[in-house]
């Protein structure tokens, strides 16, 4: 039987997981070869449903990888396909609000988990315009009006 | 509100095509400056490290330009069109469309920093009268660009053709470049070539351009360094800008691997990955065993790499080897133009693809042009680096 790694939400709530989806993390990855993991990792910033979410995308990226691995050597287009597989499931599990992706963003930065922050880093940013991206991150626009033509006219080729 | 660090900030916008990123500096003061700093730079290039796509276009001459293919939606840059079609904006806003500005520039030189080199002519009221001969260094796509003076001597007279630049890039900056020019006072007398140095801002003058030597060269630009085809296709000629021991100028001359061989192609050489790479069809004398065969230039010592049997001769040929996508190592492109068509090899396998349908696919690939070409045309490949190099500040 695989060891088994605890993760603990921000809200307390204990999370058993393999430990080959655990590795995923680059940050748990250290912790485990540091030998620090037992009794469970506290993850304080990162709630239930963010984790729940996590270890969903750990697993499924753990599973295609052992089949990728099963299928070395056989590089057809069965191989081509299951890239394709994981592509569409990625796409999937992304579609969620803008507050969860976020909070999946922090959780894939804290954790170091390279293909989940990438996934929703540019999920979370595609095809938004300038005014979007004010809005999503609630940020308030600093410049005035004169600075902001400014910064526009230096940058004028991606406007088009 | 959410905060965002700097560091978060550098984060996410370094995952986004270089395109999207620049526009998002409108988005506050603090996402401008994360943009503009040295941290964000290199985790972008760090990221791009193993990412050999990019925006490129396969163009023919330099002066008219024809672009034959463009491969433009790539993920680093996020381009909706074709290089050749930036140069173009470029010029029309810079040459074309001035009022009162009597000015026409050419393209004349491409570097791999994503700078074109352009020949540009002043002329006086009315547009009449040649007045004076300048040189621009432009980055097509962002615009930018520096204008720099010829030499005094050939401001307005003599002859004087630039047809190189080599620029130096460390982490993301050009720290500096060198065009250079063929020149001579007269058509017989003190041939020869004018360096000019972006660290100096000066110009220097090298006589004795090697006698093998085309008098203006088509040059690839690569690492700081220039190449070209000598005159008799055995040779490729280098001005190596980053060599310590100067005493043998700034030349060298390096053989072709196959000269004791047949080849079937006029030889040509294109990059890849940041390395100079050079493609033909050899044989041995009298030996109907035709090789494929790919070599890369390192150390100045051309390295075989792939070398593959292939049936390719047995067609009538006039294909000519154009280069290797960078988007796949395996994959060269040959033209022909009896056929009118463009073909991709892969060199693992020697299979053939009749790239036609390039015409209609989508991804940002296409011909842009009928495949129509004269004997010696020469393809220039403008490939994007992976950052939005900016022009070096001018000494003066």
């Amino acid at each position: 039987m695989s060891k088994k790694i605890i993760f603990e939400s921000s809200e307390g709530e204990s999370f058993e997981v393999d430990e080959a989806v655990a590795l995923e993390c680059q940050t748990i990855k250290n912790m485990i070869e540091d030998d620090c993991t037992d009794g469970g990792i506290p993850l304080a910033n990162v709630n239930s449903a963010t984790l729940t979410k996590v270890i969903d995308y750990c697993k499924k990226h753990v599973e295609a990888a052992a089949a990728a691995e099963a299928n070395a050597g056989d590089k057809d287009i069965y191989g081509a396909n299951k890239d394709i597989e994981l592509k569409t499931w990625d796409e999937e599990f992304v579609k969620v609000d803008q507050p969860l992706l976020f909070d999946l963003m922090l959780a894939a930065n804290f954790l170091i988990i390279p293909g989940l922050l990438d996934l929703t880093c540019k999920t979370m940013m595609r095809g938004k315009t300038v005014l979007q991206i004010r809005e999503i991150f609630h940020i308030k626009k600093d410049y005035t009006d004169a600075e902001e033509a400014e910064v526009r006219k230096e940058n004028a080729w991606a406007f088009e | 509100m959410v905060f965002l660090p700097d560091d978060l900030c550098a984060t996410i916008l370094s995952r986004l095509p270089i395109k999207v990123f620049t526009s998002f500096k409108l988005v506050c003061k603090q996402w401008n400056s994360v943009v503009d700093s040295p941290i964000f730079r290199e985790l972008f290039i760090a990221q791009h490290q193993n990412t050999h796509s990019s925006s490129w276009s396969l163009i023919m001459g330099a002066v008219d330009r024809t672009e034959f293919l463009a491969h433009y939606r790539c993920n680093t840059w996020g381009l909706q069109r074709s290089l050749d079609s930036y140069i173009s904006s470029f010029i029309a806003y810079k040459f074309e469309n001035q009022r009162h500005n009597y000015r026409r520039g050419s393209v004349v030189a491409y570097s791999d920093a994503g700078f074109v080199l352009m020949d540009v002519s002043s002329y006086s009221y009315a547009g009449s009268t040649f007045e004076k001969r300048s040189l621009c260094v432009a980055n097509p796509v962002s615009q930018e660009c520096i204008e720099i003076d010829a030499p005094k001597a050939f401001e307005n007279s003599g002859i004087f053709r630039p047809f190189g630049i080599a620029t130096r890039t460390n982490n993301g900056v050009v720290t500096s470049y060198k065009i250079v020019a063929f020149s001579s006072e007269s058509y017989v007398e003190n041939l020869g070539l004018m360096i000019y140095s972006s660290e100096t801002g000066l110009w220097s003058r090298k006589l004795h351009l090697h006698s093998k030597s085309e008098s203006c060269p088509h040059t690839i630009s690569l690492n700081g360094n220039l190449h070209w085809l000598s005159r008799n296709n055995d040779e490729l000629v280098s001005m190596d800008f980053n060599a310590t021991n100067m005493a043998s100028g700034p030349f060298r001359y390096t053989d072709f691997p196959d000269l004791e061989k047949r080849v079937k192609f006029a030889r040509a050489c294109t990059t890849y990955q940041g390395s100079l790479m050079y493609i033909n069809i050899v044989s041995q004398d009298g030996s109907v065993d035709h090789k494929l065969c790919v070599w890369r230039l390192k150390s100045w010592e051309w390295q075989l790499i792939s070398e593959i049997s292939t049936a390719l001769t047995e067609t009538k040929f006039d294909y000519i080897p154009l280069r290797i996508n960078s988007c796949d190592a395996t994959t060269a492109y040959f033209l022909s133009q009896k056929h009118k068509r463009l073909i991709a090899i892969n060199l693992r396998n020697g299979e053939r693809m009749l790239h036609r349908e390039l015409e209609l696919s989508s991804g940002g690939r296409r011909i842009l042009r009928s495949l129509r070409y004269s004997q010696g045309s020469y393809f220039y490949s403008f490939v994007l680096p992976q950052w939005l190099y900016r022009l070096p500040r001018q000494q003066r």
